[in-house]
């Protein structure tokens, strides 16, 4: 069985002048257990609107999201938050951390809505990413780069069996953003979970063997938008 | 379950933190309206205990033809003005009647910097238990006064008050109320200072009924012709006047025959009796006072929770994206909805603690102005079931103005919200 399979996954937004534009139409997708695999695709291409389609923060149109054999696109909104809270992590474009809390609560966070949470595995996991000394404090005291050491550490927390990645090193320089790619594929690999990254960086596509380009997968005429370009 | 619950107390405590100006203003406006309510009906309930609860003594009160409640305000709780006098014989008749336990006679008419001075017997110290089997007693050094001296007993509140002490040496002023100017000549010794009774009593200063008599300026009009005292010279019994007789009977009987002869049959003089009865249709004519401060308290309340409301919803909008990155950790919208209601109620259990603090300070104030007027001394640690009652009803009250917040965030879109707004 795949880790994730994607299948005839169609999902199009409705514009402000009323007509719909199709934004994902992916026809089949495949990944493996522990596998890390990058998604290329221009701004506005459907990226993060594919990643939230695979948590199950937004729901398809059509077609299936197989995660360990559980399509989620037919689960219900509580089940499907469950199951995030459970199978997935995510890292977000913007890291998302919550600023009234530490660090360390912030790891915590990534685990209190699954099955089970422990403070010294998030404790742990901020350590190996070389924050121990940075546990208690909050995100507006931290630098961008330990801000998105965090942001992994809360996604990787409660062990998920897939990280999805939204450009997360969007914030960083070439250089910096190059290393902590390393550093989020090399804590995913410790951990078993399987990585999907998206960007349009080529510093951080290079570095990975598998890549996939989006608009190949999206079989969707080009959007209005590019056109008009 | 247990972690699910301390998860919860971690997000509302940090949320709470994060808005902590607008926490704090919400939770002091439910301790306002807690504390107002609390101390309504506690205060209430004590004052009439206090007034009701047969800490009076006396099952009547014999005076002048008048109201009754004016009767048992002016001799039982040295209140209001006082209705009249009635003969000296009326008294005489009475206490030799075998229904009558015990008579006293009162006469009042002057005071001691606003204390009154009451005229009365030794019998008062003798027999009269003011409290189930307690009678009077006298701080160390001190005795009960001598009734044919000028020699007074001073009850404990009126020593604190104006520094009286054994020995002490006062002239009293003309009246019930004090004015300056009214001073009598004749010199009083304070031979007593009477233990504390958390009663009337403590704010009297106790003289022989002989002493009232004398007073300079005082007129007697037992035969209703005007009588004034000589010194040296004895007071026909049929000149002297009392203004009241307080009295306890050996069975209600007693208060039954009086009740028919004196204010069925008689016209000069009234009979309070039963003392409690009198007072309990007083409250229950003033009750309206009750009904509209708890009103008031009760209105005090929703506002609060309505600022509780206010607050919260106000912060929704810049609390979205919070929401949303919790719904994309895993959270249920049941779990952001329940959070929002626990936050509300958490404000409101604060404010409610804080309640008591606003409790405990109305309540002292209060308890020493009733304290100073009547004597009565309240009980702050008294319970009440509104002790309980009203923080409960505040803290859903609470919960309840966080289900509209509560909505807000559980309608939360994620997708749209997790990118930065700006
Ligand atoms: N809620 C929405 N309603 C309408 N259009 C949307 C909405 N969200 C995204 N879009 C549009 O869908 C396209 C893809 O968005 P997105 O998935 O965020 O792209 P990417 O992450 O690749 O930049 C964009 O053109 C964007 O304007
Ligand atoms: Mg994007």
């Amino acid at each position: 069985m795949k880790l994730l399979s994607l299948h005839d996954l169609k999902k199009a937004y409705s514009s402000p002048d009323g007509s719909t534009t199709p934004i994902i139409n992916i026809q089949h997708f495949e990944m493996d257990r522990a596998e890390q695999i990058a998604l290329s695709g221009t701004s506005g291409s459907g990226k993060t609107t594919l990643l939230n389609l695979i948590a199950g923060i937004q729901r398809p149109d059509h077609g299936q999201i197989r995660i360990e054999g559980t399509d989620i696109a037919s689960l219900s909104e509580s089940a499907r938050d469950r199951f995030r809270a459970k199978n997935l992590g995510y890292v977000f474009q913007s890291f998302n951390l919550l600023q009234g809390f530490t660090a360390l609560e912030n790891v915590v966070l990534g685990m209190m809505f699954g099955p089970d949470e422990n403070t010294s595995q998030a404790q742990d996991l901020l350590c190996n990413l070389g924050l121990s000394d940075r546990l208690h404090y909050r995100p507006s005291q931290l630098s961008i780069g330990q801000q998105q050491r965090v942001a992994l550490a809360r996604a990787l927390a409660g062990s998920p069996r897939l990280v999805l990645a939204d450009e997360p090193t969007g914030n960083l320089d070439s250089r910096r953003a190059g290393e902590s790619i390393d550093l989020i594929r090399s804590t995913c690999q410790e951990r078993g979970a399987a990585l999907l990254v998206v960007s349009h960086s080529p510093d951080i596509l290079d570095r990975f063997d598998r890549v996939s380009d989006l608009t190949e997968l999206n079989r969707t005429e080009s959007s209005p938008e590019n056109s008009a370009c | 379950m247990l972690r699910r619950i301390w998860n919860a107390i971690l997000l509302v405590r940090r949320s709470l933190q994060q808005h902590a100006l607008s926490t704090s203003i919400t939770a002091l406006s439910i301790a306002l309206g807690t504390g107002l309510v609390l101390s309504v009906f506690s205060i209430n309930d004590q004052t009439l205990r206090a007034f009701t609860g047969g800490s009076a003594g006396f099952d009547a009160v014999l005076g002048a033809r008048g109201s009754p409640l004016q009767l048992v305000l002016n001799s039982v709780y040295h209140l209001e003005t006082s209705p009249g006098n009635i003969p000296w014989k009326l008294y005489q008749q009475v206490q030799k009647d075998r229904r009558v336990k015990l008579a006293i006679p009162y006469a009042v008419g002057d005071n001691y910097r606003g204390f009154r001075v009451v005229g009365t017997n030794e019998k008062l110290f003798q027999k009269f238990e003011y409290r189930k089997e307690q009678r009077f007693q006298v701080e160390k050094g001190g005795r009960f006064f001598d009734p044919t001296l000028r020699e007074a007993v001073v009850g404990s509140l009126v020593a604190q008050k104006t520094g009286l002490q054994l020995g002490s040496r006062f002239q009293p002023y003309h009246g019930l109320d004090f004015i300056e100017s009214e001073q009598h000549e004749e010199e009083y010794v304070v031979v007593g200072i009477l233990s504390p009774t958390n009663s009337p009593s403590d704010r009297v200063v106790w003289i022989p009924i002989e002493g009232v008599f004398r007073m300079s300026g005082h007129v007697l009009r037992g035969s209703g012709s005007n009588y004034q005292a000589r010194p040296g010279t004895e007071i026909p019994d049929e000149e002297k006047e009392v203004s009241a007789v307080l009295l306890q009977f050996h069975s209600p009987a007693g208060g039954v025959f009086f009740d028919h002869t004196i204010n069925r049959q008689g016209k000069v003089a009234t009979l309070a009796w039963p003392v409690d009865r009198v007072l309990m249709e007083f409250f229950s004519k003033i009750g309206w006072i009750h009904q509209i401060m708890q009103m008031m308290a009760y209105l005090v309340m929703v506002v609060a929770s309505a600022s509780v409301l206010a607050s919260l919803y106000n912060t929704m909008n810049e609390r979205r994206r919070e929401f949303a990155i919790l719904r994309a950790l895993g959270a249920r919208r049941a779990t952001v909805f329940g959070i929002i209601v626990l936050e509300a109620g958490t404000i409101a259990f604060i404010g409610s603690l804080l309640g008591f603090v606003v409790y405990g300070v109305i309540f002292t104030v209060s308890a020493e102005v009733i304290r100073n007027q009547t004597g009565m001394v309240l009980d702050l640690f008294a319970f009440h079931p509104v002790l309980v009652l009203a923080p409960l009803c505040m803290i859903l009250l609470g919960a309840l103005s966080g289900l509209l917040p509560a909505f807000k965030a559980y309608s939360t879109d994620v997708a749209s919200n997790l990118i930065p707004s700006a």
